[in-house]
């Protein structure tokens, strides 16, 4: 955050910084309720605190960042995260690259989307282990979405959910042990199931070549079209503007979908 | 592309697809095909409405049905219960039809082998042995019966046999609650609803993990934290979950001692002066045990109440629990301020409880006390586990004490009434209460010669050879005495099913037309929308066409005082032969049912509206009161003046069917006392058993789950890592629990789904493999008969190990 956007100016606003920790902190502590604190600057805590002799007379040296702590790191293992940020960062494909797809791409994105989903708007099921009591370490890499060696961490299609695996679960034996748990024999009926999903809502309609197509699923839980359809998506759901940045300008959702008119609730 | 080879792709992609669902593997294969044959777009595809099968929250799903099958399930946006979202059962509920080992066909145990039959054979056995020995024959049902399923079966033992001995699986799970509200209120059943959940500024939970059971209404709280909303959430617990990360406070309590807890509160609010003094002497009057002890106890006054409470200060309270005395003192604090809004929920922790009975009063009374009532926000309730724990058995009065309506057995009046009703001869209703639960499997696992009076016994939707405690004793020895029978009706082969004489097929959910009814009060219904598989049929229509077996039999009680049917649906004059599967859907029988349940409701003001205002709504909150203009409205906060239209003064509340019929709620004194098992020297654990997010009750829908199977393929133990050192036990390490009933073997997990405490250990009962209710303790609260699954002393040891020293 502040460290981000100041990082580089010198050592002189880090100092403010650290300044501006010390006395949000001082004051988090006296003020009875933190969050009506009124907002300090950096500039202005500096000048507040600095007279009272709070830290200006400790020495004053600049924090690493995590990042610098990253590449500072020495030893055997001192290169092992050598590039990772790069990794991160360049993934973002620039988003006027002209895509090419084939209709294949298309199908091969909906094979693998089926591989974590039971049907086509099912939750996806999360393909690598979590700890089992952590509720919120999810946002770490889904928050933004990140691709990490080759694979995408997905940024997260909806929010305001505060209970990740509520609906999300591991798709892998969450269990620490490894092979066949002794016991779980005589299980061959469990799990074995004929249940054929959904296998996609199809694709939009055109009102003539050209035109927009619609949105053929519905919009409930996928607020941010971009983690699909954005350059991070899969190739074949990837849409050829990125840069555009309001989708429903020009696709619109299907209110029937959308339970936006009553569903028929007369007997099938 | 010509038409053989659009099939042959068509045919391919269906394939690719089909094979890679669930498999990592096949992310790599990239069959190239044409996009327009990919089978089932979403245009074929048909939505309709249905409440989720799995717990008592009562979210609504849309169903998509294609070629007669379900292919896809949403949240319903149009649902107040869950706004569009579900948890993952809920988005997987649809996979519950498809396990491949459905029961398709009737079987009957031949030579200890169950071998298929017919229908008509199946229908007459069951009806020979209802008629050889009707009141040795008893009905165990459930909230999963659907309201017509329970209705058909109350009817047929209480309206037709003259017998009692019908109890559900609700008497595990929920039993003290009702006995909790009739003690406090004088009529069962919360008087607030989950709109609180949206507007209180506390939450707590006791001995509540809603994070993963009741995930749903747990979002509705926390999510508001994503607007900006300020929530406090209290975990009172004996066990760190996935719940407790959620929260501000975790108060970690011995297993036992939430009763000296809340005693401890209400005694610092009394001492305070905090309490809410205006309310408290319009609206309550105090109460404590009798002797000999009944529901109803004995009034005491206010100083005898103080007098009583005065024992539990912070320093005792934390001698006892092992919670800090400042954090009683929290929680009284948060009680004493009347600007807060409090709600409580609870559910197994509270009910599955040697004193459950107890501790819901004392829930209850601390809100009265408090004033934390009748406010939106301010309300104490009470969490159920099933989809209809309380529109059918609460409701429908499937209990062996109870008729329909909230009508009781034991009252002559009531039982007039729903003579009446029924259109029986007056003293068709026997007058003495059946066996409850425990005590009818009991009789059930006893010779007849010395005292086991139950011959027969017909399961319908429920799994009691994995759910009731202490099997050992209650279950298996019935197996090997002569002249048991045990009936089962279920979708999948369980381990009841496994023991079964004779095992029928059953509809499940939207293969058949349901109504239910939720923690709020509120019903819900659902058409059928997909054919069941083979010849599985609706437990309603077993029930129907065995009760027709028993008419055409002659067995005294199934026709009417006319010398109708019980059962009978006219049309133009003309029965209509619903008992013929071939006709059953002629008519919807659920509809008829329903009307006729209908008139039970107006007595205890639990008014139910016309079967079609269901049809229309995603459910409607009892009472639900027709309005000048021809509209039905429903009750969103039952007793207070601004909502509920059956209040009669200008108070702000109005208990109307207070116990002692002056409009007031008791607030209860009840001692904490030790529970009737703890560890000693030789047991040296408390065991807790449970559920876990990704399964429903015995598992045997959600471990044919395949996304549920693979999150939790097995149960296991949860052992505190010190315990575990002493054990000499990892993770992973086949561990062998032990108690005074019964042993399992099982792997240990150290850092798993949940957090126990040093001395205590946590086992889930989901796993068929794994029958953890071997071990538990069937001892019961007094007033509710229901089990405490949550506490009893076991002792562990490595497998293969000798038993290491305590």
């Amino acid at each position: 955050m502040i460290p981000t956007e100041l990082r580089g100016r010198g050592s002189r606003v880090w100092f403010a910084v650290a300044v501006t920790v010390a006395g949000v902190g001082f004051f988090s502590a006296a003020s009875p309720d933190p969050e009506r604190l009124p907002r300090v600057t950096a500039e202005a805590a500096a000048r507040q605190m600095t007279p009272a002799g709070l830290v200006a007379a400790a020495p004053v040296g600049v924090a690493p960042s995590y990042t610098e702590l990253r590449d500072l790191r020495r030893g055997d293992n001192g290169a092992m995260y050598s590039g990772a940020t790069a990794a991160l960062v360049g993934a973002a494909a620039d988003a006027f690259t002209v895509l090419t797809k084939t209709p294949a791409d298309w199908t091969g994105a909906l094979v693998q989307r089926a591989t974590r989903r039971a049907y086509a708007g099912a939750p996806p099921t999360i393909p690598h282990p979590i700890a089992q009591l952590a509720t919120n370490a999810c946002l770490a890499c889904h928050e933004a979405g990140a691709i990490i060696g080759g694979r995408v961490a997905p940024r997260m299609a909806h929010d305001h959910y505060q209970a990740c695996t509520q609906c999300h679960v591991p798709s892998v034996d969450p269990r620490p042990w490894n092979g066949p748990t002794p016991g779980a024999s005589g299980s061959g009926a469990l799990a074995l199931n004929d249940f054929s999903g959904l296998d996609t809502f199809g694709r939009g309609t055109r009102a003539q070549p050209g035109a927009p197509p619609t949105v053929p699923h519905p919009t409930k839980m996928r607020a941010r079209c971009d983690t699909c359809h954005g350059p991070k998506g899969l190739l074949g759901l990837r849409t050829p503007h990125p840069y555009r940045q309001s989708c429903s300008q020009c696709h619109l959702p299907s209110a029937v979908l959308d339970q936006r008119i009553a569903f028929r609730t007369e007997r099938p | 592309m010509d038409r053989r080879d659009f099939l042959r792709k068509s045919a391919m992609s269906a394939a690719v697809l089909a094979a890679s669902r669930g498999s990592e593997a096949a992310e790599a294969s990239k069959t190239a095909v044409d996009p327009a044959v990919l089978a089932r777009s979403g245009a074929g595809v048909t939505w309709n409405k249905a409440p989720c099968r799995f717990c008592g929250t009562g979210c609504h799903v849309q169903v998509g049905t294609h070629n007669g099958r379900v292919v896809a399930v949403a949240g319903d946006r149009l649902a107040p219960v869950n706004q569009g979202l579900l948890c993952v059962k809920g988005y997987h509920v649809g996979l519950a039809l498809y396990g491949k080992d459905r029961l398709t066909r009737p079987l009957l145990r031949k030579d200890g082998v169950l071998v298929p039959i017919t229908w008509e054979r199946a229908i007459a056995v069951a009806s020979e042995r209802i008629a050889a020995d009707p009141k040795g024959f008893a009905f165990y049902g459930s909230g999963q019966w659907t309201i017509p399923e329970g209705y058909a079966a109350q009817k047929l033992m209480k309206a037709g046999l003259g017998s009692n001995h019908i109890d559900a699986n609700a008497r595990l799970c929920m039993s003290s609650a009702v006995t909790g509200f009739l003690a406090t209120y004088g009529v069962d059943e919360p008087a607030g609803c989950y709109d609180d959940l949206d507007v209180c500024d506390v939450l707590i939970m006791w001995g509540n993990n809603p994070a993963e059971m009741h995930p749903v209404l747990f979002s509705r709280v926390v999510d508001r934290r994503s607007r900006g909303d300020k929530i406090t959430l209290v975990d009172i617990a004996t066990r760190t979950t996935r719940t407790t990360g959620f929260c501000d406070h975790q108060l970690l309590f011995r297993p036992h001692t939430d009763l000296a807890i809340a005693n401890g509160v209400m005694n610092l609010l009394l001492e305070r002066g905090a309490y809410d003094k205006e309310f408290v002497a319009k609206h309550c009057a105090f109460r404590a045990d009798s002797a000999p002890a009944t529901l109803q106890g004995q009034a005491i006054s206010i100083d005898e109440f103080r007098r009583q409470l005065a024992l539990y200060t912070p320093d005792h309270v934390e001698k006892l629990s092992g919670v800090p005395a400042a954090q009683i003192r929290l929680l009284a604090d948060l009680f004493g301020s009347p600007k807060l809004r409090i709600t409580s929920l609870w559910c197994m922790g509270m009910n599955q409880h040697t004193a459950g009975t107890a501790m819901n009063t004392l829930v209850h009374g601390l809100h009265l006390l408090s004033g934390h009532f009748g406010r939106p926000g301010d309300a104490p309730t009470s969490l159920t586990g099933q989809p209809s724990a309380c529109g059918t058995v609460r409701e429908v009065g499937t209990l062996a004490h109870g008729l329909p309506g909230g009508l009781v057995i034991a009252n002559e009046k009531h039982r007039k009434e729903a003579e009446e009703i029924w259109h029986v001869p007056a003293g068709r209703i026997a007058a003495q209460a059946g066996h409850h639960t425990i005590e009818m499997w009991k009789r059930f696992s006893t010779p007849k010669e010395r005292g086991g009076d139950i011959s027969t016994i017909w399961v319908q939707v429920t799994n009691p050879g994995q759910s009731l405690p202490n099997r050992h004793a209650l279950v298996d020895p019935s197996r090997k005495l002569p002249g048991k029978f045990l009936i089962v009706s279920d979708v999948y082969p369980t381990a009841t099913t496994a023991i079964a004489d004779l095992v029928l097929p059953s509809a499940l959910w939207v293969e058949k037309n349901g109504m239910v009814g939720n923690s709020e009060r509120r019903t819900q219904q659902w058409f059928k929308m997909v054919q069941p598989p083979g010849e599985a049929r609706d437990d309603c229509w077993q029930t129907i066409a065995v009760a027709r077996s028993l008419h055409d039999k002659g067995v005294p009680g199934l026709k009417d005082k006319d010398g109708k049917f019980l059962f009978a649906i006219e049309r133009d004059g003309k029965e209509l032969p619903i008992w013929d599967w071939k006709h059953y859907y002629d008519v919807n029988v659920d509809e008829h049912l329903f009307e006729e349940y209908r008139a039970f409701t107006r007595f205890k003001h639990k008014d139910l509206a016309p079967y079609r205002e269901y049809v229309r709504a995603r459910g409607l909150r009892w009472p639900v009161v027709q309005q000048k203009d021809g509209s039905w409205r429903e009750t969103r906060f039952r007793f207070t003046k601004f909502d509920d239209p059956y209040v009669r003064s200008d108070g702000r509340v109005d208990f109307y069917h207070s116990p002692t019929e002056d409009g007031r709620a008791q607030i209860w004194f009840r001692p904490y006392a030790p529970p009737p098992e703890v560890p000693d020297k030789d047991f040296p654990f408390w065991l807790c058993t449970g559920r876990v997010l990704e399964h429903w009750h015995t598992g045997s829908l959600t471990m044919r789950i395949p996304q549920l199977a693979a999150a939790m393929p097995q149960a296991y133990v949860e052992v505190h890592p010190n315990d575990a050192r002493v054990l000499g036990v990892n993770n992973g390490d086949m561990v062998v629990i032990e108690s005074r009933r019964g042993r399992v073997t099982l792997p240990a997990w150290l850092d798993g789904r949940g957090a126990p405490v040093v001395g205590s250990v946590f086992v889930p009962f989901f796993d068929e493999r794994v029958l953890i209710n071997n071990v538990t303790l069937d001892a019961y609260d007094p007033f509710s008969k229901q089990p405490d699954y949550k506490k009893c002393a076991v002792r562990l040891h490595k497998a293969g190990a000798n038993r290491l020293p305590t």
